[in-house]
């Protein structure tokens, strides 16, 4: 979906009773609009993004007429609001209305392990639904989301391999990997925070890897499996899931099924 | 910082320049020199614009909403500000990688962050 983005004009006409906007980033900057007013918002069942940005127009809010708003899964908001079209934000005289982006700091140029030769980034899917009439009420966790992958991208010749997931404003989780080819791997997990810069203090670019590990780097037999959980109060809080895949030999195509699930409930 | 050699290293250098800019009290006008620079290059009337409009709309109304007087200025508004600018150039890279704004429309973005906060 991403750009041109779909109108929720359309979805008005039609007569639906919101508009939902689900896409997936295709940049750190996404921003959507919406020329229609609402009821309420709420993040969407599929959002990885955990806190999202709502701007919209406030004749009291003398001279710019703009505030902003922030929904996240336990904060969604009902109030109306009006897009007013017919005027205009100050001091950049455009028209008025609703414009939604993320909240969350996300930098795909982050690599989280220099000696990867594979990386595969998920981009993060933002889900936010505005309703066109007043509901009723809005408890809006996300779904767990469920990230399985029996192979990564791995070509001949390529021992490790690096895969990020998404993980804004999760409070639980549960990984398993299972070796299942047919000579050893070397496993690692770990929490990741994104940084702006490629120059933050001391050599960190674009990110940092959360100290201690979710996994450290743990050899697994052909046939042997690592499992866990991930809560909250142990493992804290942070913006993506970092795995580390090491093959002891350099064979394409090795099954090692890896199943990431999140949650938003709390251990 | 040095001037940015494209509108990702702005992206990435864009906190330590606005520090920079508030540690000189300049914070409020380096952010509306710059977002005033672009306006006109981003007309309304031009579905594809929209998306940079609508951050040079934030970035306008969060720093005409700064306090006039420097020493109000928060560590707040440096890290809310300098997260508008990260995305609007990020945002603005990919739609020139993406042909959906010309490279002189970003080129003139990025001219407008040299110029005014880098």
């Amino acid at each position: 979906m991403s750009y041109p983005q779909p109108n929720a004009d359309t979805a008005l006409i039609k007569g639906w009773k919101f508009f939902r906007l689900n896409t997936p980033l295709v940049s750190p900057g996404d921003i959507y609009e919406s020329a229609q007013g609402a009821h309420a918002f709420a993040l969407g069942p599929e959002s990885d993004i955990s806190r999202v940005a709502i701007t919209y127009f406030d004749n009291a809010n003398n001279p710019t007429f703009i505030d902003q708003l922030k929904i996240s899964p336990d904060r969604s908001f009902i109030g109306r609001i009006d897009a007013h079209n017919e005027t205009t934000y100050q001091p950049a005289n455009r028209p008025g209305r609703v414009l939604i982006a993320p909240d969350n700091l996300y930098n795909p140029l982050f690599n989280p392990f220099d000696d990867a030769d594979e990386v595969t980034v998920v981009p993060p899917f933002l889900d936010v639904i505005q309703y066109f009439t007043p509901p009723q009420s809005l408890v809006t966790p996300r779904i767990d989301k469920e990230f399985y992958y029996q192979q990564f991208r791995k070509d001949l010749g390529v021992s490790i391999v690096s895969a990020m997931f998404p993980y804004f404003g999760r409070k639980s989780g549960s990984y398993s990997i299972l070796n299942a080819s047919a000579h050893a791997a070397t496993v690692r997990l770990c929490g990741v925070n994104f940084l702006r810069a490629n120059n933050a203090g001391t050599g960190f670019s674009y990110g940092y890897l959360i100290d201690p590990d979710i996994l450290p780097a743990t050899v697994l037999a052909s046939g042997d499996q690592a499992n866990g959980v991930l809560k909250e109060s142990t493992h804290g809080m942070f913006d993506y899931i970092a795995l580390r895949m090491e093959y002891s030999q350099n064979a394409a195509n090795d099954d090692t099924p890896f199943k990431l699930i999140v949650s938003d409930k709390e251990l | 910082m040095p001037a940015a050699a494209n509108l990702r290293a702005a992206a990435s250098q864009s906190y330590d320049d606005l520090v920079k800019q508030w540690t000189a009290d300049t914070l409020r006008d380096a952010l509306l020199a710059f977002a005033t620079a672009v306006q006109a290059t981003f007309p309304e009337d031009v579905a594809n614009n929209r998306p940079v409009g609508a951050w040079l709309t934030i970035i306008l109304a969060k720093a005409t909403n700064m306090s006039t007087t420097v020493t109000d200025i928060t560590a707040s508004d440096v890290a809310s500000s300098s997260f508008d600018v990260y995305r609007i150039c990020w945002l603005a890279d990919y739609f020139n990688a993406q042909g959906l704004i010309t490279v002189g429309q970003a080129a003139a973005l990025l001219a407008a962050y040299n110029a005014n906060i880098a």
